[in-house]
This record gives C-alpha cells, sequence and structure tokens, in this order.
C-alpha cells in the first residue's frame, strides 16, 4: 500500500488532505470530528481581534442540475475570543498529536499585532502558522485580508513580521483578486516564508433573486460582494500553482486550495506542484467523511501507478506546463467519430458549425441513414466536438504522426530575426 | 475554398519557388498575412515576393525556413 503521508515544508502529515481555513474549523469540536474521520490536518478559522457577523452569509451557484457547483460566503474571520480557541488548540492538539494543526492569522500590518498572536498560537503548540492575507470580503475594507494581499511590498512585510517571532513553518495564504499571483508568491519567498498557500476565494456575487430582485446571498435586502470557491474556481487554482511551481524563484512548498473535491482532482494539483491540499467546499457540502474516498482512491491510484509514495508525484506534471509560445506549431490532432458508438445527436456537427471550423460533415450511407464524419484536412483538432459529445467514446482525438520537426512560435520568431539580421 | 485547399494552393506556390532553388530572404508579417520573400542567386538571380495568407502555410513556411538554417 503506497505512503499518502506528507512533509510539508517540515510538517509531516498522515496523509495530504488539511480542511482549510474556513466555518469547518471554527472549533475543536470540529476539528477533533474531523481528525477522527481522517482528516491529516486543519488550518484552524483564522484568528484575529474577534469579529461580528451577518446574516445571511453563504450562497452557491446551481448549474444545470449540479448542486453547488460554486459557493459563495460573506463570513468574516472567527468571531470567537482568542483565548477560548487558543484552549481548544491546545485540547485538539493534546488528543491528536499526529495530526496537523496550522493556526490561520489575521491582524492589522504592525509588526507588534504579529509578534504577539504569533507567540500566542505557538505556545498552544500549533505546527505551522498560515498569514490569511487573501480574504476578499469585510476584513479588506479595515486593510487586513486581500487589502494586504493585492501589495507584493505588504506581503513581503507582514510574512516578515511573523517570521520574526515565528519558530514553526510560516505558510503565506495568497488572494487570486490579483493580477499576476507570482508577483505576490515571490514577495512572499522575498519576506522568508517557508511556503505558500493558495488560492483564497475569489471576489464574487453569486446572484440576484428574480423576484425579490436581492442580491444573494442577502442581509435584510442587501448584498455585498463575497468569496468564491468550490469546483467552479479549480482551472483558475490550477493554474496559479501551476504558474507558480514552475518559476524558479517560487522555490518554496506550495499548499494548494480551490474546488479540489475529490482524490483525482487532489492528484492534479500535487502533479503540478502543491506538496498537500486544503479543502473546505466538498467537506461543507457533503461532510468531513469524504475523507474516506479522498484517502482510499488516492491510496488506489498510486498503488495501481505502482508508486511507493505520494511525495514521487509531487510536480511530476510542472515542466509539461509552458508558455503558450513554447508549443508546438506543427503539432497536428484531429477529431475521428466512431459511428458504431455515436447516436447521432448531431451535437459535435452543430457546435463546428455554428461556432468552430465547419468539418463535420452529415452524410448518407447505402442504406439512406445519416452518418458523421470529420473532414480531417480541415479540422483544427480544436476539442470542441468531443467536449460537447455527450456519449463516451463516441469521439477521439486522434494525434497524427508528425510530418514536420516541432517549431513553436519562438523558434519562429528567432528563425525570421535571424533571416532579417542577415539580410540588414 | 475550404480552408485545406487554400492551404494546398500556397504550399504549391511555396515549393515551386523552392524548386526552382529561391532561398527566403525576409518574412514580413502584415495585416494581410505574412509576406515572403524570395531570392534567387546567380546568372538568373532575381527576387519575388508572395503574401501568404492561410496559416498552415504561414507555419510550413517557417518550417522550410528553420530546416534551411539547421
Amino acid at each position: 500500500m503506497a505512503d499518502i503521508s506528507i512533509n510539508f515544508a517540515g510538517i509531516k502529515s498522515p496523509n495530504p488532505y488539511w480542511l482549510a481555513s474556513a466555518p469547518p474549523t471554527n472549533t475543536g469540536y470540529q476539528v477533533q470530528r474531523a481528525f477522527e474521520a481522517g482528516w491529516g490536518g486543519a488550518v484552524w478559522k483564522t484568528l484575529g481581534e474577534p469579529i461580528l457577523n451577518v446574516t445571511s452569509r453563504f450562497g452557491a451557484h446551481h448549474f444545470n442540475g449540479q448542486r453547488v457547483a460554486g459557493f459563495n460566503n460573506i463570513e468574516l474571520i472567527s468571531d470567537r475570543p482568542l483565548e477560548v480557541n487558543l484552549k481548544e488548540i491546545y485540547e485538539t492538539k493534546k488528543m491528536y498529536p499526529n495530526h496537523v494543526i496550522i493556526a490561520s492569522l489575521m491582524v492589522e500590518p504592525k509588526r507588534e499585532k504579529w509578534h504577539e498572536i504569533v507567540k500566542k498560537v505557538q505556545d498552544v503548540g500549533v505546527d505551522g502558522i498560515e498569514l490569511n492575507l487573501g480574504c476578499p470580503h469585510g476584513m479588506s475594507e479595515r486593510g487586513m485580508g486581500s487589502a494586504i494581499g493585492q501589495h507584493p511590498d505588504l506581503v513581503e512585510m507582514t510574512t516578515m513580521y511573523a517570521k520574526e517571532a515565528a519558530e514553526v513553518p510560516v505558510i503565506t495564504k495568497l488572494t487570486p483578486n490579483i493580477t499576476d499571483i507570482r508577483a505576490t508568491a515571490k514577495a512572499a519567498v522575498r519576506g522568508g516564508a517557508d511556503a505558500v498557500s493558495m488560492i483564497n476565494t475569489i471576489n464574487s456575487l453569486v446572484g440576484v433573486d428574480l423576484d425579490t430582485w436581492n442580491p444573494v446571498p442577502n442581509v435584510n435586502g442587501q448584498g455585498a460582494h463575497g468569496g468564491y470557491c468550490g469546483p467552479a474556481v479549480k482551472p483558475i487554482a490550477l493554474n496559479m500553482v501551476g504558474d507558480c511551481a514552475r518559476n524558479p524563484e517560487i522555490n518554496i512548498p506550495i499548499s494548494g486550495i480551490g474546488g479540489i473535491s475529490t482524490w483525482q482532482d487532489t492528484v492534479e494539483f500535487m502533479l503540478m506542484g502543491a506538496g498537500g491540499v486544503q479543502i473546505c467546499t466538498a467537506a461543507m457540502h457533503h461532510g468531513f467523511r469524504i475523507i474516506e474516498d479522498l484517502t482510499e482512491g488516492l491510496s488506489n491510484y498510486l498503488d495501481e501507478k505502482g508508486i511507493d509514495s505520494l511525495s514521487d508525484i509531487i510536480g511530476a506534471s510542472v515542466e509539461k506546463y509552458t508558455d503558450w509560445s513554447d508549443l508546438d506549431l506543427n503539432h497536428k490532432v484531429v477529431a475521428r467519430i466512431n459511428n458504431d458508438i455515436c447516436i447521432n445527436c448531431n451535437k459535435c456537427h452543430i457546435a463546428c458549425e455554428d461556432t468552430s471550423h465547419q468539418c463535420i460533415d452529415i452524410l448518407t450511407d447505402e442504406n439512406g441513414n445519416d452518418y458523421l464524419k470529420v473532414r480531417e484536412d480541415d479540422c483544427v483538432g480544436c476539442n470542441l466536438c468531443s467536449i460537447v459529445c455527450p456519449v463516451d467514446g463516441a469521439i477521439d482525438m486522434i494525434d497524427l504522426t508528425p510530418t514536420e520537426p516541432p517549431m513553436s512560435w519562438n523558434n519562429r520568431q528567432s528563425a525570421i530575426q535571424m533571416l532579417q539580421n542577415a539580410d540588414s | 475554398m475550404s480552408n485545406y485547399e487554400e492551404f494546398m494552393e500556397e504550399k504549391q506556390v511555396i515549393d515551386e519557388m523552392v524548386k526552382q532553388n529561391y532561398v527566403i530572404k525576409n518574412i514580413n508579417g502584415t495585416l494581410e498575412g505574412d509576406v515572403v520573400e524570395f531570392e534567387k542567386l546567380g546568372k538568373t538571380a532575381s527576387r519575388k515576393s508572395i503574401r501568404l495568407t492561410n496559416p498552415d502555410s504561414r507555419k510550413y513556411v517557417t518550417t522550410i525556413l528553420i530546416k534551411g538554417q539547421s
């Protein structure tokens, strides 16, 4: 059986699954339930000066019958006194010494404030500290959360403040609400972070009620932007993890967060460079028991692949993630329809005809039956037909044998430049 | 005309130039496609230029260029 334990920035965890800092990690009772269920770690709901919350707080984006494709919240950090949280952290860590407890922290960007809270959480035995520089709502209006995380200089400074007092690893949690997350990830590195985690939630308004015209969620008829998470944000998070993992200046571990709901998502994040993952929305949707499928699926996957240790897959796909300009322009993929599986719904034909490259013909065979056929010479290999096809196996995307050597846009431009230099 | 037929037409022109010992001297990207200048040296030295509008032809001509440079 494969070893699915991790050592993340020096923090040993029985498995890569940590509950992210959020409502599921609000109390000792919840975290203890999670550990009992099998979660490897928990990032405690963010500690700071206790806040006041509103009702209601959550909204969800349901899409085409799928509940909670995306999730939005306007809840703030912990509303409980620090002392109460610290007592519960201490008790929980004592009960579950082999499980990871990370304290998520958020205070004003002042050196003494960070020193004070870092020392307090350290004294109760946390395994690490996560700096919440990413919450996009509420706290940012008070100069904290993403108001810090959107400025590389403040990310660097805050990380440095925490590091000055920290004796345990410091993880800087980054906001995706920024043009290029690599800028703040590099700032965290400069500040001395032992790791970064990404992504915090994305600015969002999940909907407007068609009857009342109230924003969703609403507070006495009014709404404010919240933080978006859940399965819908996974591709955004995965890109940000991959982009950071392939950047040589961001040479610290990455904790992957953002829409991770299954063991398959976990594998994808770890292949793209995450050293562990954090999960919230899936647990809020289905409960802590999802950890059973998460660990079992991961373990079986590694066994089937003949991989002894989860750590062997970390970053294995990073070198395959590159800039567009380095992709091979001469690579050719075409669609092929398997007519024995195709149900002739014509979705591929319509998609191609209306919105792509008009290369799927409806033909008639000798028995007068319609069938679909791709004109491969005209097919640009965009994948759209196979994406819209409702039947598995009805359309294959085929890599054609190369007829020309690989040539990227960068290769092409270099060759033209060389030509122009010689001609001048 | 299909994209492929357009490519084959432009490819034929490129191949013919190469067959006649023309070499690529310059490629300029414009809003209307790539203008490719060819030159033939020797007794019958001359320059010719063609405009390639098809994306596959524009890939093809630079693939030929890179092959010639390597």
